[in-house]
């Protein structure tokens, strides 16, 4: 699906700022922080990839269309995770 | 061509997770189901944005009042800690009213995120003036 790999784009253009802009500042105070965003964008990733658009030409099976309810929490589990840790890396790096 | 589920309850249904979900009512039209699930995925958006605001306002040295600076960030923060919950609970409520064929639920979060960002605001700009 399309919302799928908008959001797997998102966490990946900020898990690359975080690695680009705030690792080399903060160094091994925000390294944690910058592993559990990057196990976040694994996370969204591959429920993206479970979610992934079929080839045009093939039938359109709408019963197949399961809502995927452990890749959500996984999901929402993990961008609190990683959102949280980042934050509180820079805040309590910029103290 | 296009299939269409039957409305009837399906009898793995309720080996889904989360159970309290799936075990209720019929399976929905799944374009309902796929649009809550897009809402899901604006949340996590919306949070997403929210951090980054946040860690931002941090990390970059802007010309705001520390003490106000800081205060923005936290409340940006908060709000996208409190994003990712109401994507799942609401996910949740609304697929359980989806499957129950009642009336869809109000998002709980919305009214915060909208006071929340207004106060952050109110705090950036005051932290600019003074």
């Amino acid at each position: 699906m399309l919302a799928w790999r908008r959001t797997a784009t998102a966490f990946v253009v900020a898990a690359a700022g975080v690695g680009r802009f705030l690792l080399p500042h903060l160094g091994g105070r925000i390294f944690l922080a910058a592993v559990v965003s990057a196990a976040a964008v694994v996370i969204v990733a591959a429920a993206a990839l479970r979610r992934r658009l079929p080839p045009s030409t093939a039938p359109a099976v709408l019963s197949s269309a399961r809502p995927p309810g452990p890749w959500l929490a996984a999901v929402a589990l993990a961008t609190a995770a990683g959102g949280l840790s980042v934050a509180l890396a820079v805040l309590a790096g910029s103290h | 061509m296009v299939k269409r589920s039957s409305s009837a309850p399906r009898p793995g249904a309720s080996t889904r997770w989360p159970r309290r979900v799936f075990s209720q009512g019929s399976d929905p039209d799944p374009r309902f189901s796929l649009a809550n699930e897009r809402t899901f995925l604006a949340w996590i958006r919306t949070s997403l944005a929210l951090f980054a605001a946040g860690v931002a306002l941090e990390a970059v040295n802007l010309p705001i009042v520390p003490g106000l600076r800081r205060a923005s960030a936290i409340v940006l923060i908060l709000l996208g800690v409190a994003a990712p919950a109401q994507a799942w609970f609401g996910w949740v409520r609304t697929e359980l009213a989806l499957r129950r064929g009642r009336g869809l639920p109000p998002p709980l979060m919305a009214v915060p995120v909208g006071a929340g960002l207004m106060l952050v605001g109110v705090l950036v700009l005051l932290g600019l003036i003074l």
